[in-house]
């Protein structure tokens, strides 16, 4: 599994360099307590096929993402809920909680920027893997449960499996 | 959301308590408490909610190469500004000059932040302003070419911070001495290709800018900024005023006092006195002719005159920096020799040394005392925002007292709003958005 940096066009529809098609799979993340757990099934999604991005809370770096993929899963942490369940997401849920600020551009934030600049892929999966009450505590995601609410990949993939991560 | 007292009288002598629950569109949080006595404002306070980040002391003790890493994260919009006036004290301290080709990248460095902090103010906090838009959000879905617009600008200067300083968010690039892995041949070329690709953005952005129904209130204020020896000023200069104050940055303390006001956790700060502004507005009043040619031009096209003495016009201000930062970097990048920027070795030995550069809201000042073994045993940190308190609130009275007290409260809340996004405060940075309670006697 390699990694390197990928660079994007911002508004552009365009692929990222080296690779053949976008992004399937964006992992977002922090190195700190339970805001680790999406970059956990990083590794174990790439290995079933997918070509996955892992950013570190990318902010409006996510909306070249969003712009230069047909097809996108984003996948975060929720707070609350049963510790390691993924669930999906409406959009429309997320889009109610945006509130812009420079400091504070989270992934609400980026999503509602986008859809008001039309830059959303036309399939966007939303799913957050619930964390439980302890941010801090050590959580296992349900693996299976997350494959099931995944959807499939779309073409088999003729080269090396890639994981590419994504500096902020 | 306001409060008022349950028995209102008429306009003639009201007693109005306006409460600004949380300022919003700017960074961090903040509060605005007003009371007005028959048709006077006879108290302002600008409050800071957040807890003083204690950063002075929490590097003492730390080795010295510890340091720009910590101060990077006092703020996570202008990191690159902590980064510079730190390592210009501590290099100072150990009697260390930095070669003209360090010079130069560090300026590179800085022309990034300028870049996206300047376009992330304009588009996601000015902009909807002036528009009477309640968000970017909302802005974006009758203006998406300008906030697309915006957005390649923030991203261009996104794209600098991480080539120099490995992310673009609490940069780890910059070092004392030097960085820790310029950019190579191949990789400055791309860079200076897509800077060259934003040139037409910056320019248009300056038009726009200046055709917005931008509010006139002029007011007397004193400017601040550095001056350097023949570029605008950026990483580097003496700290000048309108007032004739052209001091060397180590004598800063002598004319400019911080002092704790009780209603706010972020210290503020006075020149010879009184309040003073710092920022991309005094920046220009300031040195005018040290823009480059293509600004003076676009600037010219304007037809708006500076020295400005109107808050408002910083808008245009951030504009124009932003085509000079994206000018800079291509001339800079032009000359790009990376074979002359290895970070050379810098040993520690004990020293006091001052800092300061232009975050891209004001001046921001640094002292750093180390021991023989690098380690610090003081630090002082003057950011741009605390400086510019006390002017905030003197802008306050005067602005809100000029529109007219006799307004709702809503109308003054958002005036109030207005007024203060104008300084673009980080109040991240100053403690070391808005709540605003009017009191009417």
């Amino acid at each position: 599994m390699s990694e390197r940096l990928v660079g994007v066009e911002l508004g552009e529809r365009a692929r990222p360099s080296g690779m053949s098609r976008g992004i399937d799979v964006v992992v977002i993340g922090s190195p700190f307590g339970a805001d680790q757990i999406a970059w956990q099934i990083a590794a174990p999604l790439a290995a079933r096929g997918y070509r996955v991005a892992r950013l570190d809370r990318p902010g409006l770096n996510l909306l070249p993402l969003l712009a230069a993929t047909p097809s996108l899963v984003l996948i975060d942490a929720l707070l609350g809920g049963r510790a390691g369940e993924p669930q999906r997401l409406q959009l429309t849920q997320l889009l109610q909680q945006a509130a812009l600020s420079s400091h504070q551009i989270g992934v609400a934030e980026a999503l509602a920027l986008a859809a008001a600049l039309d830059q959303l892929p036309a399939e966007l999966t939303l799913i957050g893997i619930a964390i439980g009450d302890d941010p801090n505590a050590a959580v296992v995601v349900d693996e299976a449960a997350l494959l099931a609410l995944l959807p499939p990949i779309a073409e088999a993939h003729g080269e090396s499996i890639e994981s590419v991560t994504i500096l902020p | 959301m306001s409060e008022s007292p349950p028995n209102a009288t008429a306009a003639g002598d009201r007693e109005l308590a306006i409460k600004v629950p949380l300022l919003a569109r700017v960074e961090g949080e903040g509060a605005l408490e007003i009371t007005i006595r028959d048709q006077d404002i006879s108290a302002l306070r600008l409050r800071i909610f957040e807890p003083p980040r204690l950063f002075e002391q929490l590097l003492v003790g730390r080795d010295w190469q510890e340091v720009l890493d910590i101060v990077a994260r006092i703020c996570g919009i202008c990191p690159v500004a902590y980064q510079m006036s730190a390592v210009q004290a501590l290099e100072q301290a150990v009697g260390f000059t930095p070669s003209p080709a360090l010079q130069a990248l560090r300026r590179l460095f800085y022309c990034g932040e300028w870049l996206e902090s300047h376009a992330l103010h304009i588009h996601l906090l000015a902009a909807p302003d002036f528009l009477r838009y309640p968000s970017a959000i909302a802005m974006a879905q009758d203006h998406p070419e300008v906030v697309r617009r915006g957005l390649r600008l923030q991203q261009i200067g996104n794209t600098i911070l991480q080539q120099l300083g490995g992310r673009s968010v609490h940069p780890v690039g910059a070092a004392i001495g030097g960085f820790w892995r310029p950019p190579d041949a191949a990789e400055a070329a791309a860079l200076l290709a897509q800077c060259e690709q934003r040139l037409a953005d910056a320019e248009a952005l300056v038009a726009w800018v200046a055709a917005l129904p931008l509010p006139n209130d002029p007011q007397h204020f004193t400017s601040v900024a550095l001056r350097h020896d023949h570029d605008y000023p950026m990483e580097a200069g003496r700290i000048i005023s309108d007032g004739g104050l052209d001091i060397d940055r180590c004598d800063f303390q002598r004319h400019f006092e911080e002092f704790q006001q009780p209603h706010s956790t972020a210290l503020h700060c006075h020149l010879e006195g009184a309040p003073y502004l710092v920022g991309p507005l005094a920046r220009l009043n300031l040195n005018l002719d040290r823009l480059p040619a293509p600004v003076q031009h676009a600037l010219a096209a304007t037809g708006i005159r500076f020295p400005s003495q109107n808050m408002f016009h910083s808008a245009l201000a951030r504009a124009l920096e932003i085509q000079l930062a994206l000018l800079e970097a291509i001339r800079l990048l032009r000359g790009y020799q990376p074979e002359r920027c290895a970070r050379q070795p810098v040993t520690p030995t004990a020293g006091v040394g001052y800092g300061c550069t232009e975050a891209p809201r004001g001046i921001l000042w640094h002292r750093f005392e180390i021991d023989g073994e690098g380690r610090v045993v003081s630090a002082t940190i003057v950011p741009p925002t605390s400086q510019n308190q006390a002017r905030i609130e003197q802008d306050l009275r005067t602005a809100l007292q000029r529109g007219g007290l006799d307004r709702s409260e809503e109308a003054l809340r958002n005036h109030g709003e207005m007024v203060i996004r104008n300084y673009d405060p980080c109040i991240s940075c100053a403690t070391h958005f808005l709540r605003l309670r009017i009191d009417r006697q």
